[in-house]
């Protein structure tokens, strides 16, 4: 008998959807770890989750039924942590409330890499902002890459899944650098790019594919030294590879004295909401890769793509229960 | 100070000292100093008075945590750690009551404060004032260090920038208005104590000491001459281990490093101005909780480095008792390390030599080989843009955690001997730790809550209108600080405060609100830690089993409640952690206990692992459990670590701790085990 059978029981998980979505930080924690699992057992009972959830509709407070989910990558040390604190922090303001006097729920999935070696992990993204990650808006949850390339696990997308259900904005806050399909910017609906002041000149920008990704750039640390020119370097790189109409934004902020942190959050208003079919379809696809392995592509190109798929073996959490015997 | 040349009183013998007139002379002792306080202004002045009356002959105060991180006694984070570390220091009023009988203008002070430096020294300042005191008898030291409050110790307050501002600040107004005053201490004695090599030790050091001058000089608030004479007032304070001959050997080359840096660097021609003054307290990483009656020994040992070699012997000296891993001292304890610094001053001929290593090939040698390690290692830092770039970085923290790591590695395979731990550790009981008091000190509640009281009395009689006038004029100062004057004007502002009967914690919650609050990096990131192959490969395949059965991996928050920034060992458990296989979310220091709470739900962590040095264990588990509780936790899986007392171990277990580990509990591999075990036994019954 596994741990799961003892403690997640189908009805105790149930309760917790409808207490998590009532503002209950525990029963979403718990929650939270079920669809963390890399566990079969797990997904009848999150087959019964989602079913409840999407059953009841909206988000208790929001107008539009799903969250929006930004993705926040850059490199290691360039604030992205300080960044989201300083967002968190901005959303208790009062030009965020809404008329009931309540602001967004807004979760973080934080993904740092694991050790190769001992397959544990050091996660200290949550360090910098104990105070305001504890915030009763506020639902931080650090995970390890699990040895993903492309820097998140499958348990990121599988709880950016769930959250998108329960909270308003999820961030993800990563180091990967969009250099593969199964990467995060699949998997939200926006994707900031963080930078910050003397990360190298403008051709480093244009070579880094991360430019054609990011639907808007941040210039973290504007209160340090040369960062007017690293800021005309970028909106020059930027302009020189807009497709459409306009130039993507770019934001220059600081995290430290809070400079640029409202018009950011005032980016949030073009984030588009996630849609189930989106989600499922990403957690579908990193399912069937790991399941399929190499030919996963092939097979599913051949069936009509993952949804597709899906929906003829009888929707996407029993796509899971039954067992892929060649395509 | 070398003897002349005076033909006409006859040939010198090369073994005597000499003053002025030729006459055969002995130097005068260093200053015999003893780090303490406790509970109470009160309760530490009689700590002073009978210390001066046993043969102290300088001051070392030490403060609780929340003077030093800027909180008075009755803020909520402070409210667990009053007076258990130090004195409690809340306004003027407590500095009247701690210097009673103290003569300001013959006494030699040094305070161990940081963050909240310039306040002590405006305080001081005041007392002075009140007493009519002239300005120019005072002596002593703040040590004012924030570099190493960055990288090992914790109690910083603002961010490095501003805080750099603060120590020129102190410079500037010391060398107007308090010339004998040191406005800092380099100190290189904190990186030692987190495991800094001794080349580490110096390179850090010197790179830090460059830091502050070159702000000073960039400030151009003293130039020239003034400029000249504030090198001179630059002073060190520096850590001897128990390799005494290369610790000597380090301060040999600690000397002549900086007489060549200060003058390379800044120009100084006056030989009086590149001397490397410095004070010591001798090590206390090394001090064992086993057989803690060898650390005498180990503590005479190394007073040797320091005191040997003339030409690089401290000014003052500060002993660390030998119960000192087991708890803060005891009056007892400190006079019997006082002794030692009397009989070896006072007892010997030592004082009457001229340097006794002068010409020694081996010393010479090794003093070379540090000088070009150290210098190799400063270069290094200079090119990356200094200390403060390599601070915020996180990569001096990282070299230090390395260090560390490395240290703990090397002890626990034996390579490095420490004898009653890991070598001869059989042997009969200490009757030292038998007495009635289990040889420990304990902090005294009814000072504690006499020191609630007068801060109540101060606020109550105080003007609060002359408070909020001090007070907006600290912050139009604080606002000015990079202005031409800015910094003698900052201190003035808090001196006016410090009359104005102002607390600690107004002083300081004025200045974050005009510079910021600040959070250093970790520095673990990327730290490696080899424990024994088979043990961790044991921990490892446990781990796998965790996450092969349930689907998650063994899941660990550590973190420190409180004020104590002492990281280290927080730091080596969860480095130790992610080796064998666990996923650890690391909550870093000075976290309320709600937060820690908080952290432990979102989370959903299988076990909790806390980290408390400073004395207020009780009081942080209690209210970490009670946060716990309210956020629906009735049974937490939570572990203590650091200094304990075994008499308090029941009391933690009955609030639902389910292991304490103390100072004697250091091998990584079993903490790590126990670890694993109470998170297998909380997954099989939750």
């Amino acid at each position: 008998m596994t741990e799961l059978a003892r403690a997640d029981t189908p009805a105790q998980a149930l309760a917790w959807c409808a207490a998590a979505r009532d503002g209950d930080r525990r029963a979403l924690a718990k929650l939270t770890s079920l669809f963390e699992r890399d566990d079969p057992a797990a997904w009848p009972v999150r087959a019964a989750c989602m079913a409840q959830m999407q059953a009841a509709g909206a988000t208790p407070r929001a107008v539009a039924p799903l969250a929006k989910i930004v993705a926040l990558t850059g490199a290691p040390g360039v604030g992205k942590s300080s960044l989201v604190g300083a967002l968190l922090t901005h959303a208790m303001s009062k030009s965020v409330r809404d008329v009931a006097g309540t602001g967004p729920r807004i979760g973080v999935i934080a993904v740092d890499p694991a050790s190769q070696a001992s397959g544990g992990a050091l996660l200290a993204d949550r360090t910098r902002i104990m105070g305001i990650a504890g915030a009763p808006h506020a639902m931080f949850r650090s995970q390890s890459s699990q040895g993903a390339l492309g820097g998140i696990a499958d348990a990121t997308a599988s709880v950016a899944r769930l959250w998108a259900h329960v909270l308003d904005v999820v961030f993800i806050e990563t180091v990967g650098v969009g250099q593969s399909e199964s990467d995060v910017a699949t998997l939200a609906t926006a994707t900031w790019l963080v930078l910050q002041p003397g990360a190298g000149d403008h051709l480093q920008f244009l070579k880094a594919g991360l430019m054609e990704r990011a639907d808007c750039f941040v210039l973290n640390k504007v209160d340090m030294p040369h960062a007017a020119v690293t800021k005309s370097q970028l909106a020059g790189a930027v302009r020189l590879t807009a497709t459409g109409a306009a130039p993507r934004p770019v934001h220059a902020v600081s995290a430290r004295t809070n400079e640029g942190i409202a018009a950011l959050w005032g980016e949030l208003t073009g984030v588009a909401r996630a849609t189930s079919a989106s989600l499922e379809g990403e957690v579908l696809r990193r399912w069937c890769e790991r399941e399929l392995g190499r030919s996963a592509a092939q097979i599913l190109a051949d069936n009509g793509g993952a949804r597709a798929w899906a929906e003829r073996a009888g929707g996407a959490e029993a796509a899971w229960l039954g067992r892929v015997k060649g395509s | 100070m070398t003897s002349p040349a005076t033909p006409a009183t006859g040939s010198k013998a090369a073994h005597l000292l000499y003053d002025a007139n030729g006459e055969v002379t002995r130097d005068a002792p260093w200053v015999f100093r003893t780090y303490g306080g406790h509970s109470s202004a009160k309760a530490t002045n009689a700590l002073i008075l009978e210390g001066l009356a046993r043969g102290q002959t300088g001051l070392s105060i030490a403060f609780d945590l929340p003077t030093q991180c800027g909180y008075a006694s009755d803020h909520p984070m402070a409210v667990a750690e009053v007076g258990k570390v130090g004195v409690p220091i809340n306004s003027i009023d407590d500095m009247h009551a701690m210097f009673a009988g103290v003569p300001l203008e013959r006494m030699n002070t040094s305070m161990t404060i940081n963050g909240t430096a310039m306040w002590l020294l405006a305080l001081y300042v005041a007392l002075a004032e009140e007493r009519g005191v002239p300005l120019s008898t005072l002596r002593g030291t703040t040590q004012n260090d924030i570099m190493k409050e960055y990288l090992a110790r914790g109690t910083y307050v603002f961010p490095p920038e501003a805080s750099l501002r603060l120590v020129a600040a102190t410079y500037e107004y010391c060398g107007q208005r308090v010339p004998e005053w040191n406005p800092s201490n380099v100190c290189s004695y904190h990186l030692q104590e987190a495991g800094a090599t001794p080349a580490q030790e110096v390179a850090f050091s010197l790179a830090n000491a460059l830091l502050v001058l070159d702000q000073i000089k960039a400030r151009g608030e003293l130039s020239g001459a003034a400029f000249e004479r504030c090198i001179g007032r630059v002073s060190f304070f520096v850590n001897a281990g128990i390799r005494f001959v290369e610790e000597m050997c380090k301060l040999r080359a600690f000397s002549e490093l900086w007489d060549e840096l200060v003058q390379t660097r800044y120009g100084v021609t006056n030989p009086k101005y590149r001397l490397f003054r410095y004070g010591v307290q001798v090590n206390s990483l090394g001090l064992t909780s086993a057989q803690p009656e060898n650390n005498a020994w180990r503590i005479a040992l190394e007073t040797l480095a320091v005191t040997l070699s003339r030409k690089a012997r401290c000014r003052a000296l500060q002993l660390p008792a030998w119960n000192e891993a087991l708890s803060l001292p005891r009056p007892w304890d400190q006079q019997w390390v006082l002794r030692l610094q009397q009989i070896l001053a006072l007892e010997t001929d030592l004082l009457e030599y001229p340097d006794l290593f002068e010409g020694s090939v081996v010393v010479e040698s090794k003093t070379a080989a540090l000088k070009g390690e150290a210098m190799a290692l400063l270069q290094q830092i200079l090119a990356q843009g200094g200390a403060q770039a390599m601070l915020e970085s996180g990569a001096l923290k990282q070299a230090l955690v390395a260090s560390m790591a490395a240290r703990v590695d090397h002890i626990a395979r034996g390579e490095q001997v420490v004898v009653g731990v890991n070598r001869y550790q059989e042997g009969l009981a200490s009757p030292l730790v038998q007495a009635r008091d289990g040889g420990r000190f304990v902090a005294d509640r009814a000072a504690i809550d006499d020191a609630l009281a007068q801060l109540a009395a101060t606020k109550k009689a105080r003007d609060p209108r002359r408070v909020t006038e001090a007070l907006a004029g600290l912050t139009a100062a604080a606002r000015s600080l990079a202005a031409p004057g800015g910094g003698v004007a900052m201190m003035e502002a808090s001196v006016t405060c410090a009359h104005a009967r102002v607390t600690t914690g107004e002083w300081a919650e004025a200045l974050r609100a005009v510079f910021g609050e600040y959070r250093a990096s970790t520095g673990v990131e990327g730290a490696r830690l080899a424990l024994r192959a088979d043990r961790v490969a044991g921990l490892r395949a446990r781990s796998a089993a965790l996450a092969a059965a349930r689907g998650r991996r063994p899941r660990l928050v550590v973190g420190k409640p409180g004020l104590d920034g002492h990281s280290n060992g927080a730091e080596m458990i969860a480095v130790a952690a992610r080796e064998c296989g666990f996923d650890v979310i690391y909550a870093g220091i000075r976290v309320a206990p709600t937060d820690l709470a908080v952290a432990y739900v979102d989370e959903d962590a299988d076990l909790l692992g806390i980290s408390l040095l400073s004395g207020s264990h009780l009081e942080l588990v209690g209210e970490l459990v009670a946060a716990l509780n309210s956020l629906g936790v009735r049974r937490p899986n939570m572990v203590v670590g650091g200094i304990i007392p075994q008499v308090d171990v029941p009391a933690l277990e009955a609030l639902g701790v389910a292991r304490v580990f103390g100072p004697s509990d250091y091998q990584l591999d079993e903490i790590m085990e126990a670890l694993m075990a109470l998170v297998e036994q909380g997954v099989a019954a939750p």
